[in-house]
């Protein structure tokens, strides 16, 4: 159910794609939503960085995978249970740029009455090839929008097409986004325990990807789009001045839709673990309960008025009424 | 569409969710990205393949859910997108109820594999204490605050109990010992050491507290027993109330630093040794002045500087080792008392997976005080047996009072001939008393 719905909302998104390119709104989606979308994307992003940031952190209450320090004879785990700012650093760059706790997940299985442990790496080996290519991706798109295309992104490029594959040649990158999200979209698909778990946005998320990344390949490979005045269009974009392109075809439209469905929809959603995961206070704090005092944020300083101050400031008053004052 | 009104209850629930939004709530409640993976890790879930109601991840949906339909407005302008859903009338609390207390350990196992660094068990913790503070909460865990609030201590043992307990202890020990000062001090002044433990000591097992005498007696330790403040459980880490965690914790230190100890030595109790070390000072507000060990650690550093002898040799039986959820995951605590159990037992396996994956006992940290999962607590222990059974050991060993009943209760559920024991009561076991030089 929750995958038919998001399945019907890409294909209105692709029915509205459409809709725009061929009605006078193409001049909508080429000139003014780049800008809309840049900026809902970019303060939406912000704000939910911000907003998360802004809460307070009180407890240390970190996951320890391994020994904290303790008796100096007693090897301590900096990585798992890091007690200063450089485990905490390293813990945090393993897990971003390598997937650490995907990588430890294991695998069990009963077998008779023996639990038996095998190794589950795929998720960490699609998820960690799906997040690389994407990036090198993006990276590449950078050479629409400069001119000269920087030595670097040419470089990537050569790289990434290293194996010279066909003509155009095909880039590794697309071919192992491709297979990433087809993993990610069949393993959510297909086992029922994770099925299960799934809402809408899950299956939205991966769709939304996989259309990208198809029109994009159908662009690439099958019916190509004029790049010069794709090329034109981002640079319009990125100069303030905006020139709606003729004839780049309905795919680089469409393309272009998914993109700005994504970036819009990106602050709001899942998609935003990718500056959560920095802020993730089970791994981006030190497990150093005990050799730092920690406060709680929210434990104002309370405004007391003793009994003293009380009396003092009321002693006449008290004394005329008769009441008993314990100073003279 | 307009909110239908929500029970008082349910209101006072949603309107607390808005204050316990610190940054963990926050990441736990925004970070998640379904990927399954804690689904794998949850001992409800393998021990029960069929029932997916288990799976980490729904479990928080059900507390995400009212998050996103109050909180986070994506939730309050597009529910049926995120699934956000309101809490709205008692029978909901009831239902949540069931599945904050009924369906999770709070183990902390599902955090270790999330790539977002998900605290499923915070979560779920918190939770617990906006139901407790409306009054939602299953009868024992009622009864089990009531307790600790009113008696001081999470089992009801009144003063008097307890320091007859002591002093009968105190007696034997004396008689085994042959020396009037082989006694149990309670409430010395500057001590060096202050020995707290947990009420199931005094009511069902006071072996571990003549076993700790013994070692502390022939170390030759300062040491001392409060009269008050001892119970260094804290059920308020269970039921996710904080009051209730900082009156508690503020009754022990307070004790301690009247008696101007020097250091409190907390008894094998993981619950106890994450909430009185690592969160009482956060919940009660107040600084520590003093340092806070475990006893494993203790009865360590007796060892090593020589101040006890043990012979292992008086250890010969298999054992293996179950690390508690709160002293492992939760505190790093994990080569310490391998360290010492190594030099205790001369046949010690490792069961696996062990240290930070380590299966949950079912205890929970007091979820045996809830008589009414007590089937589906037994039942997600199927995976902690199997566990155990493989490793071929006879004696399993654990820090930790709950685990230890946790450990029995399965042990006996699923009939696997095995007996529990502590640390405290294998090095006294092991310990050389020395001929006195008289």
């Amino acid at each position: 159910m929750n995958l038919w719905i998001s399945l019907i909302a890409i294909l209105i998104l692709t029915l509205s794609a459409l809709g725009i390119t061929y009605s006078p709104l193409s001049f909508l989606l080429g000139a003014i939503l780049p800008y809309a979308v840049f900026m809902i994307f970019v303060g939406g992003f912000t704000y939910r960085i911000v907003r998360w940031a802004g809460a307070p952190v009180p407890f240390r209450i970190t996951t320890t995978c391994g020994q904290q320090t303790s008796l100096p004879w007693i090897r301590n785990n900096p990585l798992e249970s890091p007690s200063g700012m450089a485990g905490v650093i390293g813990r945090m760059a393993l897990e971003v740029f390598l997937f650490r706790s995907l990588f430890r997940n294991t695998d069990v299985a009963i077998v008779g009455q023996r639990p038996v442990y095998g190794s589950a790496k795929w998720l960490w080996f699609f998820g960690l090839l799906f997040h690389w290519s994407l990036l090198i991706i993006v990276l590449r798109h950078l050479r629409f929008f400069i001119e000269p295309i920087a030595p670097w992104i040419n470089g990537l490029s050569a790289i990434d097409g290293f194996f010279e594959i066909g003509v155009p040649t095909l880039y590794l990158t697309d071919t192992a986004v491709l297979a990433g999200l087809t993993f990610l979209f069949l393993r959510r698909v297909v086992v029922p325990r994770l099925r299960y778990i799934s809402l809408v946005t899950d299956y939205f998320a991966v769709l939304l990807l996989l259309g990208i990344v198809t029109t994009g390949l159908l662009m690439r490979h099958f019916v190509p789009a004029d790049l010069v005045q794709v090329k034109n269009l981002a640079l319009g974009w990125v100069t303030f001045a905006p020139a709606v392109p003729k004839g780049v075809g309905t795919v680089f439209y469409i393309h272009l839709y998914f993109v700005f469905t994504l970036l819009v929809w990106f602050p709001f959603s899942k998609l935003m673990h990718m500056g959560g995961v920095f802020l993730s206070p089970t791994r981006n704090l030190a497990n150093d309960n005990r050799t730092k005092r920690h406060l709680n944020p929210w434990n104002a300083p309370v405004k007391v008025h003793t009994y003293e101050e009380y009396e003092d400031e009321f002693r006449e008053k008290m004394k005329l009424a008769g009441l008993p004052v314990e100073k003279e | 569409m307009a909110a239908k009104a929500r029970s008082h209850k349910a209101e006072k629930f949603v309107e607390r969710l808005r204050k316990k939004l610190n940054r963990q709530m926050v990441g736990s409640l925004a970070g998640c990205v379904h990927c399954g993976m804690c689904t794998e890790s949850c001992h409800y879930v393998l021990s029960n393949p069929d029932d997916p109601t288990y799976a980490p991840a729904h479990k928080a949906d059900q507390i995400r859910k009212i998050f996103k339909r109050n909180i986070d407005w994506t939730g309050r302008v597009f529910p049926w997108w995120v699934h956000a859903e309101d809490i709205r009338t008692d029978e909901d609390l009831e239902k949540l109820k069931d599945i904050v207390f009924g369906k999770c350990t709070n183990c902390r196992r599902c955090s270790l594999n999330c790539p977002m660094g998900v605290d499923f068990a915070t979560l779920n913790r918190m939770a617990r204490g906006l139901l407790v503070s409306v009054g939602v909460m299953p009868e024992g865990v009622a009864a089990v605050s009531k307790d600790q609030w009113e008696v001081g201590n999470q089992m009801g043992v009144l003063p008097q109990d307890y320091i007859e307990t002591i002093e009968w202890l105190s007696d034997e020990l004396e008689n085994e010992f042959k020396d009037p000062a082989a006694r149990i001090p309670i409430d010395k002044v500057d001590a060096e050491i202050v020995y707290a433990i947990n009420p199931r000591e005094v009511k069902y097992d006071p072996r571990t507290i003549s076993d700790a005498a013994r070692i502390f007696y022939v170390a030759g330790e300062n040491w001392t027993m409060p009269s008050e403040g001892w119970d260094m459980t804290n059920f308020g880490l269970f039921s996710g109330d904080d009051e209730l965690g900082a009156a508690v914790a503020e009754r022990v230190y307070e004790k301690v630093i009247e008696l101007r100890g020097k250091k409190l030595v907390l008894s094998e109790c993981g619950h106890g040794y994450r909430s009185t070390r690592c969160e009482g000072p956060n919940w009660s507000g107040n600084s520590v002045p003093f340092a806070i060990e475990s006893s494993v650690l203790t009865m360590l550093r007796y060892i090593r500087e020589g101040r006890i002898q043990v012979d292992k040799t008086r250890n010969k039986e298999a054992v293996t080792f179950h690390d508690s959820c709160n002293n492992a995951r939760s505190c790093g605590f994990y080569e310490e008392p391998r360290e010492l159990l190594n030099l205790l037992v001369t046949d010690f396996r490792e069961m696996y997976p062990n240290r930070a994956e380590n299966f949950c006992c079912t205890g929970g940290g007091g979820a045996m005080s809830m008589s009414e999962y007590t089937p589906e607590r037994l039942k997600s222990g199927k995976i902690k047996a199997d566990q155990l059974r493989a490793t071929g050991a006879k004696t399993v060993v654990t820090s930790c009072h709950n685990c230890v009943d946790g450990l029995s209760d399965l042990i006996r559920h699923y009939k696997l001939g095995m007996k529990v024991t502590q640390l405290v009561n294998l090095t006294a076991n092991a310990l050389v008393i020395p001929e006195k030089a008289s």
